[in-house]
């Protein structure tokens, strides 16, 4: 791993225990400036609830969460999104169904969620290239007018996707991405992550094993709710902890 | 050059909703009634049109962010209540017994106070509501519940204010112009009528300008998906505070222009009978794009007063049958049309849209693959 | 004292607080006891609806209002017995909230605002047709027992203690239903896991309109019983609103231990700033102290808290 890169994202002993049921253990993880991360594991390995601790949807038990250096433990969502830039994509799409592609991009643009900036908010043409820029990395350009809710499954995916870029985050985290894509829109979707490569740094949790290969550098095996193995795809491949884990899942 | 202009605005025209062309008609329906109409009628209308204001209110706060507010007649009684209050005291009727008001009502005093009460009262008492609810995370049900109660308070605490609000016999409002108490300065049912309307047209400017800013694409993203918006760095309890005192002030100032069109105002305005009634024009004429609110309360108080004098010499109580075909109109709104008439309408032409491009893009798919 | 000190429509002055002594504040409490019993009864139905099914019923105090009538033309006119009177009271509110699941609610589950206005809609008819077949006028129906027994200085009706009975046996009985028959258990599964009560064959859909139909008859049952006690117009519901729907948004709707629990510090606050102030007033103070209340814990006082927070 290349040791002069910053860390971004730091978590030290992170434990999360919901009514007796332990959710994390002790994980500890670091992340780097420009790094492309994808996390496996099992159903249930505690890879959403990661995400809910680092984003603020949930508060660890103990531990920390380092981001940029400055504790962001328990800190509330509002706050970790704008004012410590992380962006999440949700697993299933989680758009808004009520309005239309390009209104959705327009939400989600970063800079103006706060009251004052919608009150006296006027479209600058920065602000309608970088709509346009973001619509044509989705492959959504041509439905832009369409309802969000008219639109298919994997574009539906990608409007999301789309809606975190537009966010322009310094972490961007993806939960599943191409969950319930064709192998087309998957490959398809592979690519637009690669280009977000370096721009932003990324987190991708996945599933789908050809995906992870197409995209990954690095990867963190999670399961039940420890961390299970680190290290390149070739080297996790064939980490024999993980065989076995994945072997005794078929 | 200017076919290049004539085109931009026919294409201009074309993406405004028909909703709006619907506006203009009721506009124009409004502008034209009083002069074919008699004056029983004008002052009718200038009730009704005090009332869409209040519809509209409701509909910003329900239809685009989805707190449905089942007690809204409290920040439209508040309002109404200032003036009648301010009235009765100016006037010195009969029935009052106290010497000041208290030092919280004193701008009543005067005409001036009393109007910018009427508007400070309720967005003050909707900002300290929103203040306490959304920050307790107050959602849905709940919300609509705890406004229930304190429609049903309020209604309580304005017959027990009897001191000031002459209980349940209400208040009677001589004067009818907008900033003056005096019993001799009475404008015309015609004139008052244009006030009103001068009124409803500048709210309805106001909330087409809200609802498409960007503050109301994000009120919209509320009602849809809340919790995703936190994602996005939103605050949503800021922006529903924001609309909540903006639709509480609205609300107040049909309550204003409603008094002084009645003429009296009594603990009703402020109970749960018209907060629940509010809801229904809404629901019935559609939620969430302004005209049903408009076309839901016209539609059904036309109805109700044509109705109730049409059929009064048959029976004195029309207005109880009345009601019940009411009941009936809301189950049959939401078995079949739950978005309301407007609602439904704007469906169909959405649907009918994007059809038509979907269509435009398949063609060009099918020939790009050729 | 002038205008200006203290707010005067807080009514409480320091007057009437120096006028209560033991056995004023014992009749307060004793009382306060009984109505609590009667307001948990009339609640008993909106919690069953509320808490299993998720439905938000606003036609409940119309119901309460129809089993005031039913009460009045059963004992007061055909001199049917008052007990059977209770009972006939619910069955025909029970039947009634068949035909109501079956062509009304059914269509709204997990829709709340159709759900409420359409429960909204019910209520209003309910309550107009009850004048334009009733009129305006109140009907009277008698207290099943006059007597009233001493304690020292202290009153109590009869009658009320009835009510505290029936009450008692409303909610004894729903809890062995809820949690004694198999029905019971039909009706908690559902509540849990619809999706895999499905799948272990039972018809969700019957013990849906079971569960709502006990909801109303409950109502009905509870209309009956405090007929003698009120006005019996068509307006009945209207003043048992507030009251009913906060109760049990303050318990914690799904929590029935909490509803019980509710009605008593919502009567009992009443009636202790009842007398220091008037009815009204304390009307007021409670239920703002409920509103607050629910503020700070709006899953209920005694819901346990979920898996995620």
């Amino acid at each position: 791993m290349n040791n002069l890169a910053q860390v971004l994202l730091e978590v030290k002993n992170l434990s999360v225990e919901f009514n007796g049921f332990q959710a994390l253990t002790d994980v500890n993880m670091k992340i780097y400036d420009g790094e492309l991360r994808v996390i496996i594991g099992p159903n249930g390995a505690g890879k959403t609830t990661f995400m809910d601790l680092v984003t603020g949807k949930t508060t660890p038990t103990s531990g920390r969460v380092f981001f940029q250096g400055k504790d962001i433990t328990g800190k509330s969502t509002p706050k970790i999104t704008r004012y410590y830039s992380i962006g999440r994509k949700f697993q299933g799409p989680n758009v808004f169904d009520n309005m239309s592609v390009k209104e959705n991009i327009e939400i989600a643009m970063e800079g103006y969620s706060g009251i004052l900036s919608c009150v006296f908010f006027r479209k600058s043409k920065v602000f309608k290239e970088r709509e346009n820029e973001v619509l044509k990395l989705i492959d959504l350009y041509q439905c832009r007018h369409f309802m969000a809710s008219d639109l298919s499954h994997g574009q539906r995916q990608w409007l999301e996707i789309g809606m975190v870029v537009a966010q322009n985050p310094k972490l961007i985290i993806l939960d599943e991405p191409t969950a319930g894509m064709t192998a087309d829109e998957t490959y398809k979707t592979g690519e637009m992550i690669k280009r977000l490569k370096g721009v932003h740094t990324l987190i991708v949790v996945e599933h789908d094993m050809d995906f992870v290969r197409q995209v990954a550098e690095y990867v963190t095996v999670l399961n039940y709710g420890k961390l299970l193995a680190e290290g390149t795809m070739e080297e996790v491949e064939q980490n024999d902890e993980v065989i076995a884990v994945y072997l005794k899942e078929d | 050059m200017n076919n290049v202009k004539m085109k931009i605005i026919k294409e201009q025209l074309k993406n405004i909703a028909v909703i709006r062309y619907i506006d203009i008609a009721v506009f124009l329906f409004l502008i034209i009634f009083p002069f074919c109409s008699g004056t029983y009628w004008i002052y009718v209308m200038s009730g009704i049109m005090a009332f869409i204001i209040f519809a509209i209110s409701l509909d910003l706060l329900w239809g685009y962010t989805g707190l449905m507010s089942m007690g809204h007649s409290l920040l439209f009684g508040a309002g109404g209540y200032m003036i009648g209050i301010s009235s009765a005291y100016m006037n010195h009727v009969d029935w009052i017994d106290y010497k000041r008001l208290p030092w919280f009502l004193a701008p009543l005093s005067s005409e001036v106070g009393a109007f910018v009460m009427a508007l400070v009262l309720p967005a003050f008492i909707s900002l300290f509501i929103g203040l306490f609810m959304f920050t307790g995370k107050i959602k849905g049900v709940f919300f609509s519940l705890i406004t229930l109660a304190l429609a049903g308070i309020a209604e309580l605490f304005v017959i027990n204010q009897s001191k000031y609000t002459h209980g349940n016999s209400g208040i009677t409002v001589i004067s009818r112009t907008i900033l003056s108490n005096s019993k001799n300065d009475r404008m015309s049912d015609f004139d008052y009528y244009f006030v009103v309307f001068g009124f409803l047209i500048l709210i309805y400017i106001i909330c087409l300008f809200i609802v498409n800013s960007r503050v109301g694409k994000v009120l919209q993203a509320v009602r849809e998906n809340e919790e995703r918006l936190t994602f996005f760095g939103f605050k949503p309890s800021v922006f529903k505070l924001l609309i909540y005192t903006i639709s509480g002030m609205m609300a107040g100032l049909a309550g204003v222009l409603y008094v002084r069109a009645q003429g009296s105002i009594n603990s009703t305005a402020v109970g749960i009978n018209l907060a629940t009634l509010v809801l229904i024009w809404v629901a019935v004429g559609g939620r969430g794009n302004l005209t049903g609110a408009m076309i839901g309360t016209l539609v059904l108080q036309i109805l109700e007063t044509k109705l109730t004098s049409t059929f009064s010499s048959i029976s004195s109580d029309f207005v109880q049958y009345w009601k019940l075909v009411l009941g009936f109109i809301i189950l049959l709104i939401v078995f079949l049309i739950p978005k309301g008439i407007v609602g439904t309408l704007i469906d169909r032409q959405q649907k009918h849209k994007d059809r038509k491009r979907k269509e435009v893009i398949l063609q060009q798919e099918v020939i790009h693959h050729e | 004292m002038n205008d200006y000190f203290p707010p005067d429509f807080l009514f409480i002055s320091l007057k009437g607080m120096s006028t209560m002594n033991i056995s004023l504040i014992l009749q307060l409490l004793v009382s306060g006891i009984c109505s609590s019993f009667v307001l948990l009864l009339t609640s008993l139905g909106l919690v069953i609806i509320m808490g299993y099914m998720k439905v938000v019923n606003l036609a409940h105090t119309e119901m309460l209002m129809l089993g005031a009538f039913i009460c009045y033309y059963f004992y007061q006119v055909m001199h049917i017995p008052f007990v059977l009177t209770l009972i006939l009271s619910y069955l025909i509110c029970f039947i009634f909230g068949m035909l109501v699941e079956i062509v009304v609610i059914r269509h709204f589950y997990g829709k709340m605002a159709e759900t409420l206005l359409a429960t909204y809609g019910l209520s209003i008819i309910l309550k107009q047709l009850a004048l334009i077949v009733f009129g305006k006028s109140y009907k009277k129906v008698d207290y099943p027992v006059e007597h009233v027994i001493h304690l020292n200085t202290i009153y109590i009706e009869s009658y009320k203690l009835i009510l505290c009975v029936i009450s008692l046996v409303a909610l004894v009985g729903t809890l062995l239903l809820i949690n004694k028959t198999s029905m019971g258990r039909k009706i908690r599964a559902t509540t849990q896991n619809r999706t895999m009560t499905e799948c272990l064959g039972i018809d969700t859909r019957r013990v849906d309109t079971i569960t709502f139909s006990h909801g109303m008859g409950l109502a009905g049952l509870a209309g009956a019983a405090i007929a003698p006690m009120s006005t019996v117009t068509y307006a009945l519901g209207e003043s048992w609103l507030t009251n009913t729907f906060m109760n049990v948004v303050m318990g914690g709707v799904s929590s029935l231990f909490g509803t019980v629990a509710s009605s008593f510090i919502i009567q009992e606050g009443v009636s202790m700033i009842s007398g220091i102030s008037n009815s009204v007033t304390a009307q007021i103070v409670v239920l703002m102290v409920v509103i607050v209340i629910v503020r700070i814990k709006p899953e209920g006082l005694f819901t346990p808290k979920g898996r995620r927070s």
